[in-house]
Formats: C-alpha cells, sequence, structure tokens
C-alpha cells in the first residue's frame, strides 16, 4: 500500500518518530527542499550535513521512495497530448495559486506509464493535503 | 576558462522565445532585447557560436534549473503571452541543444540551498529569499564555475554570486 510522505511527516521522522513499517511512502524532492528550508534556519553547517544525509538516506530504505525532477519528468508531467496532437499544459500545473511546492510535486508524482508501481490514489493524497 | 551562464525564469523565457524567433535552432543568434543586454547577448552567443561553428563547449554551457521551467509553466499566460505557444515550449523541451541543459531537482541540491542565505539587506531593510529564488541561487552553487543571469535585486545582493 502506498501512501504519500508530505512534510508534516518528514518533520515527525526527523524528529525520531516511528512511522507504519507496512506502509510504502511516495514524496517528491519538493518536499525534501521544504523540509531542510526550513529546518536550515539556525543550523550550524555541520548539523545541516546530518540532517541532510539523514533526508537523503530515506531513499535508502526499503519503505520510502523520493522522487526526483529532470526533464523527462518535466514532459511527461506537464503536458496533455490530445487525440489530434494538441498540446496542452495540464491544468494543475497551471494553477498559480497553489504552491511552488505543489507544482513540483504534482509533475514529480503525476502517475507515468512507465511507472509500474504508481498509484492515482497517492496523486490524490498529496493533492488533499495541500488543499486541507 | 570554463564559466557556466546560469538562467533564471525570466531569462530562460526570454530565450525560448528567440529560440523560434530568432532561429536559434538553425544558425541563429540572440539578438539585443530589454533583458539581453550587451554583455548578456556576448556571453550567450560565445556558447552558442562556438558550438554551431566547432561543436565544442570549452566556454561553458547554459543550465536552467527544471524549477525555471516548471515557473513558466504555471504562470504560463503571464510569462510566455504572445511570445510562445505550449507546442513550442514542449518542442523547446524535447529538442534542447547540446548547450543547453536543465539541471534536475533532486536531493543534492538540497546541499547547496544551505549555502543561500535566509535574508539580505537592502539598507537596512531585510528581505527575505524565497526557496524559489534560492533554488536558482542553489543551482549556480552547484556548478564549478558559473554565472547567474538575472534581474531579481535580491539575489543580486547575495555576496558570494557572480550575476551579470
Amino acid at each position: 500500500m502506498f501512501t504519500y510522505f508530505n512534510p508534516k511527516l518528514l518533520q515527525k521522522l526527523l524528529n525520531g518518530e516511528n512511522l507504519d513499517q507496512n506502509l510504502y511512502f511516495i514524496g517528491s524532492v519538493g518536499d525534501v527542499y521544504l523540509a531542510t528550508d526550513s529546518c536550515k534556519e539556525g543550523l550550524g553547517f555541520a548539523e545541516f550535513e546530518k540532517l541532510f544525509s539523514s533526508v537523503c538516506l530515506l531513499d535508502d530504505h526499503v519503505n520510502f521512495h523520493i522522487q526526483e525532477l529532470g526533464k523527462v519528468e518535466l514532459l511527461e508531467g506537464m503536458f496533455n497530448t490530445g487525440p489530434e496532437g494538441d498540446v496542452t499544459l495540464d491544468e494543475e500545473v497551471t494553477n498559480i495559486i497553489k504552491s511552488p511546492h505543489y507544482t513540483i510535486n504534482y509533475i514529480a508524482l503525476k502517475p507515468k506509464e512507465n511507472i509500474s508501481f504508481w498509484d492515482h490514489d497517492v496523486l490524490q493524497q498529496m493533492i488533499d493535503w495541500y488543499n486541507d | 576558462m570554463i564559466n557556466d551562464l546560469v538562467f533564471d525564469t525570466h531569462i530562460l523565457s526570454e530565450f525560448i522565445w528567440q529560440y523560434f524567433t530568432n532561429d536559434l535552432r538553425g544558425n541563429g543568434l540572440l539578438a539585443r532585447s530589454n533583458i539581453i543586454t550587451d554583455e548578456r547577448q556576448k556571453a550567450i552567443n560565445d556558447i552558442i557560436l562556438e558550438y554551431n561553428n566547432e561543436g565544442t563547449f570549452s566556454k561553458g554551457l547554459i543550465i536552467t534549473s527544471a524549477f525555471s521551467v516548471i515557473e513558466i509553466a504555471r504562470k504560463f499566460d503571464i510569462i510566455a503571452f504572445q511570445k510562445f505557444t505550449s507546442s513550442q515550449f514542449k518542442i523547446f523541451l524535447e529538442e534542447l541543444p547540446e548547450y543547453f541543459h536543465i539541471a534536475p531537482l533532486e536531493k543534492a541540491l538540497s546541499f547547496h540551498l544551505h549555502k543561500v542565505p535566509k535574508v539580505v539587506y537592502d539598507g537596512s531593510t531585510q528581505k527575505p529569499i524565497e526557496l524559489p529564488d534560492a533554488i536558482h541561487c542553489a543551482t549556480y552553487f552547484s556548478r564549478d564555475s558559473a554565472t547567474l543571469i538575472t534581474n531579481d535585486a535580491r539575489i543580486k545582493r547575495i555576496e558570494n554570486i557572480n550575476c551579470l
């Protein structure tokens, strides 16, 4: 079972709280930025390096997947192609009222045909989380 | 000496526009505009010319963050209005020139974000550096040697960033 790994959950983990071992967490690099950026104030470089390493190590854990975002993900996540081949930007992407983090996460996490484990429910959880 | 040029969102938007209107896809060069100053034009065209003539990148590459692309998409009607279409936007990304690199939003960039100050000072007034601008700065810091091309007054106040 997949679930969205939101910044609040990341904070809990960084505070040493245990998360449900039966869940598979999916997040994006936008969540990593948000967590590390909000934590960096008041931290020395050595402390920040430790925090950064902790966040990166999450990805090595069997229960976590942090989606990075490059050219391939941009092309697959930002655009929709209609039946006549017409190209449009995804409506969720052009919604400037939502935060930049939302857009990073939406594009990174938008289900893609070539990622077999992906789940539309994960995306809905992320949208719900940002809408709350 | 290799020196990469890092574009922020507005410079990227101008580049995409000229990519189609000035045939940068072929052998065209960037023209001067209200955003492209003489200095910027020379620095960017030096990279394009070297690639067009020699197929090499000894002067450096043009870099922009994946976040700049996201910013244009988010505010497409404002930023790209009457400049380029969503189809052209997609074509540009698909056929990126070899001298142009989109730096991914990856975990390692978070390390460079720490080098960006939370605030800058305009006289005695404190002004925050928002995360989106910090991402451009972190992309700059991720390069060995670079110049950040931006009009952002706050970024220009960051001491250890070489801006053009």
